[in-house]
């Protein structure tokens, strides 16, 4: 038999008391009567019964005694051990490894006071002769070490842990500890295991259901402990020829004044002679929290030509090569959020050069729609040869020769530096690879196209309502794609290698209806998507975002503030990047003219909330812990006091009223 | 507040009442009581035999012209009791109990005033220790019968009495000539029996009247209690008891009261005394009624 709490037997003392209580003499009470002869008499009579009545006596104190040495059992907790299955401790440690926890304070980070909190939880559980798991909540959640025991490998594992610069995938770690829950041990009972998950975060859970939380963050108030200032996001739009530019900024934790401070640099300089100096502007901002102690953002619009309030010189803006955004005199908790850059404030320029031996609107007017659509990305400027013009065979990005072709590209072969499109050819060349046939006359009204080849320059465009009436047959077009037919012949053929890129349109667009429907300018929009790409869609993106990139050549190389990253050949493609700064990607074109692409890779905006808090977490499934095998003997104990209390009770009756 | 059954309403109910008496008595004439021997009252007792100097006025003729032979009628003759009223003036009696000691001076009162109304004498004497006082002395007719009553009425109950030595010491028993009644408790260690006998030897008629209250006969009290006994000198005395009062031992007393008073009554039977117990809480004339009834010296 064991005990539960040994200290239950100083009810026992009760006995000494009880011995104290019969050794003291009684309390008579006097009664005066007439005579006490009768009563004397009484005694002869009473003798009989003295051996009943001391018996009795007896039986009652040993009833007294057993009472309250039961009493003094049942707080003493007894029970039986049954020796059972063993039960492991089981720890699952999950460490967040978000931006936010990047955090400093004391000089001392989250991560790595997380960290110490693991390891001191772990020790704990080593103690206990338990296992530990820990699960590394970072981009992707991870098993650091499972069910280990060896103290060494655990703090090893901890030990290489390091933060990230984006979200953790709590999530995922979680699925990873339902995992470790649900395993063959645990399930089939072989081992039973007193399980308790930990997550140790710097996030507030409202709801966590049956996970232990440690929060690691250290709020100490509007002066002492973490606190967080921000850029939010920053923005520029174009309006009017000149950029607006919009940034939001937050305190996190602490109401207070806020420097803002944007430099421009490249700013309207819109060749490489250009080299004005920076724009420098500042602004100071009030950033407040609301009753409930949250951040209120601020979001601040800044014209720099016009706002008053700002600091700094008064410029439009068109273009610039860089933004940059930070705050001044910020001591704050997290400062990967203190500065912001934006880029592609500088157009993309395509130089286009129309040359037909009879002039005509159609593409000069497909120009103007190019214009028009990737005028926030580009800037496209077209130059309409007259016929006795000489064109050139370089220096442009788009070439266009129609009907005849002109004696230059016959001397100085295909342009290299950039498209060519040979619509209604008289003749071939070399270097074409192309071989023509005779003229074809289909109709006077013409015949609808067919598709060809699936390609992205007929994307969108509906073949069958262009119709052609006249073409040039093609004999042999080696290297080319077909991308639509008439009549069973190819009617646009494309080539892209790496220093040809060729469109060839046999057929004049006098006699068709191509240069009539809106698949004209499509033609001329997929044209522009499809060999001059934009490398990235936009310039600014978070830590472990997929950066989508696409390529003019055939070589794209990407490098950040710590070197080279790699290398691509395939595209389009993505990457991500894990930590925050400004990447370039460089390649050189059909053009030869080298190109960067700077991109701003930031924390993610969420993270900038240091004090965020959630509603709930996903909750585990944990087996319902057994009922503990000790045989608890309360219940026969009690049985044995109400009975013997009985038996008092009855001999007491016997013998008094 | 003093209790006294003494009023003029129970009284009145005691006149009712005839106190009849079966011993032989010589003495007092006048009184109603008829005697066994002859004497010349007008009622019929028996016949005789003529002898040689009877009365030839006694001779009944109608007999004589039956049998032709002399018989006289002889006639009852009446004469005066003596009611001797022996009251225990010890402690039990009611030093702490009013209620007990009124009952008491109640019941030799109601005795008394049934002697007197039946014009015969009686004498109240006080046992203390052991001796006998009568205040009083003989009392004839009801002036003097009240007026001794009054008395009584003040009478304290303190001390011990020895019943036989206070009897036998009494200067004026008499003999044959009437009732001695002892009220008491019995509660004592001293042979009061040899009062009965003493009494009977003086051929007196005996009535031995136990008067006790219903707790005597049937206690209430229980538990750890010191028994202090109404007579004893002070604590120390070995007359108390300390006892831890339990259903046995009240089983025990109440059969040593029992045996207590069925001893009493068997010795009283062999001695031809009449034995009553009257409880306090019972009225004094159904007392009278009934205990005195069954005794016979009430009809």
């Amino acid at each position: 038999m064991n005990w539960g709490l040994q200290l239950g037997f100083l009810g026992l003392i009760g006995i000494g008391v009880l011995i104290l209580i019969y050794v003291l003499k009684p309390n008579y009470q006097q009664k005066i009567i007439s005579s006490t002869h009768v009563w004397k008499l009484s005694l002869r009579y009473r003798k009989k019964r003295i051996p009943i009545n001391r018996f009795r006596n007896i039986l009652i104190f040993l009833c007294q005694v057993l009472v309250i040495t039961a009493c003094a059992m049942i707080m003493a907790q007894p029970f039986i051990h049954e020796p059972n299955k063993d039960v492991i401790s089981e720890r699952i440690i999950i460490v967040d490894a978000s931006a936010s926890m990047q955090a400093t304070h004391g000089g001392q980070t989250r991560f790595a006071r997380a960290v110490n909190k693991a390891k001191e939880l772990s020790t704990e559980t080593l103690d206990r002769s338990g296992v530990v798991t820990v699960i590394f909540a970072g981009k992707e959640a991870s098993v650091v070490c499972q069910e280990e025991s060896a103290r060494e490998k655990i703090e090893s594992g901890l030990g290489e842990l390091a933060c990230t610069f984006g979200d953790s995938d709590i999530e995922g770690a979680m699925e990873l500890a339902q995992s470790v829950l649900d395993d063959t041990l645990h399930l089939t009972g072989e081992k039973e295991y007193d399980t308790e998950v930990c997550l140790i975060t710097d996030t507030n859970y409202i709801d966590h259901g049956k996970m232990e939380i440690y929060n690691v963050t250290e709020r100490g108030g509007s002066t002492e402990g973490e606190w967080n200032a921000a850029i939010l996001n920053a923005s520029a739009e174009l309006e009017e020829n000149s950029y607006v530019f919009k940034i939001e900024v937050a305190s996190y934790d602490r109401p207070t004044e806020l420097k803002l401070h944007i430099t421009i640099n490249g700013a309207n300089a819109f060749d490489d002679t250009m080299d004005p100096k920076p724009l420098e502007y500042r602004k100071t901002i009030h950033c407040d929290t609301d009753d409930l102690g949250k951040a209120v953002p601020v979001t601040v619009t800044l014209r720099t030509a016009e706002d008053t309030t700002v600091e700094g010189d008064d410029i439009n803006v068109a273009a610039y090569d860089s933004v940059r955004f930070y705050l001044e005199d910020v001591n704050d908790s997290y400062s990967y959020d203190n500065d912001f850059f934006l880029y592609g404030g500088m157009r993309d320029s395509m130089k286009v050069q129309i040359w037909s031996s009879d002039t005509n609107s159609f593409f000069w007017q497909a120009m103007g729609v190019l214009q028009n659509n990737f005028r926030s990305t580009r800037d496209i400027t077209y130059t309409q040869l007259k016929t006795e013009e000489t064109p050139a065979t370089e220096g442009y990005d788009l070439y266009i020769f129609e009907h005849k072709l002109p004696e230059s590209l016959l001397t100085n072969g295909l342009p290299k530096d950039g498209v060519v499109i040979i619509s209604d050819p008289d003749r071939t060349m070399e270097g074409l690879g192309i071989n023509f046939g005779d003229r074809v006359r289909i109709s006077e009204t013409g015949e609808p196209l067919a598709p060809g080849e699936e390609h992205p320059l007929t994307q969108y465009i509906v073949p069958e309502r262009i119709e052609i009436s006249e073409y040039v047959r093609i004999v042999s077009s080696e290297g080319y794609s077909n991308l639509l037919y008439c009549g069973g012949d190819p009617v646009m053929l494309v080539r892209n290698e790496p220093d040809v890129k060729l469109v060839i349109l046999p057929f004049s667009l006098n006699m068709s209806t191509f240069a009539a429907r809106w698949d004209f300018a499509i033609f001329f929009y997929n044209l522009v998507h499809y060999f001059m790409p934009l490398t990235v869609e936009k310039y600014a993106f978070e830590t472990d975002e997929t950066v989508n990139f696409d390529c003019r050549s055939t070589l794209l190389t990407v490098s950040g503030p710590k070197g080279d990253i790699g290398t691509f050949e395939a595209f389009p493609g993505e990457i991500s990047f894990s930590e925050p700064g400004t990447y370039t990607l460089s390649q050189t074109p059909i053009s030869n003219i080298p190109m960067q692409t700077l991109i701003y890779v930031r924390a993610p905006e969420a993270e900038s909330d240091i004090f965020r808090e959630e509603a709930a977490i996903e909750d585990l499934i944990m087996q319902p812990k057994e009922a503990p095998s000790d045989k608890d003997l309360l219940v026969y104990f009690a049985a044995a006091l109400v009975a013997l209390l009985f038996l008092e009770w009855w001999l007491q009756s016997r013998e008094n009223f | 507040m003093k209790i006294s059954y003494l009023n003029d309403a129970f009284f009145s109910r005691l006149e009712t009442l005839a106190l009849n008496l079966r011993a032989n008595l010589s003495g007092f004439f006048g009184g109603k009581h008829l005697v066994k021997t002859y004497g010349q009252t007008v009622e019929f007792a028996d016949y005789r035999e003529y002898m040689l100097g009877d009365d030839i006025r006694r001779i009944d003729w109608n007999l004589y012209s039956r049998f032709e032979k002399y018989f006289l009628k002889l006639f009852t003759d009446e004469r005066q009791m003596h009611v001797q009223i022996f009251i225990d003036c010890s402690a039990s009696m009611g030093r702490d109990d009013p209620k007990k000691a009124a009952y008491t001076v109640g019941v030799a009162a109601a005795l008394g005033f049934l002697a007197v109304h039946n014009m015969d004498k009686v004498s109240f004497h006080l046992m203390k220790e052991d001796r006998c006082e009568n205040p009083s002395g003989t009392i004839v007719g009801k002036n003097t019968f009240f007026k001794a009553i009054s008395d009584l009425e003040n009478l304290q109950f303190c001390e011990d009495t020895d019943i036989a030595a206070a009897v036998t010491s009494c200067p004026n028993t008499g003999t044959s000539d009437g009732l001695s009644v002892i009220i008491s408790d019995f509660f004592t260690e001293s042979d009061w029996k040899k009062a009965v006998d003493f009494l009977s030897y003086k051929k007196r008629q005996v009535l031995l009247i136990q008067v006790l209250t219903p707790e005597e006969l049937d206690p209430t009290y229980s538990g750890r209690v010191n028994l202090i006994d109404s007579e004893s000198a002070d604590l120390m005395d070995e007359r108390n008891m300390k006892l831890r009062i339990t259903r046995g031992m009240l089983q025990a007393y109440e059969e040593a009261m029992n045996d207590l008073i069925a001893d009493a009554q068997s010795f009283c039977t062999s001695r031809e005394a009449g034995f009553i117990t009257v409880r306090t809480d019972l009225p004094i004339e159904r007392m009278l009624f009934g205990e005195l009834l069954k005794v016979g010296i009430m009809e």
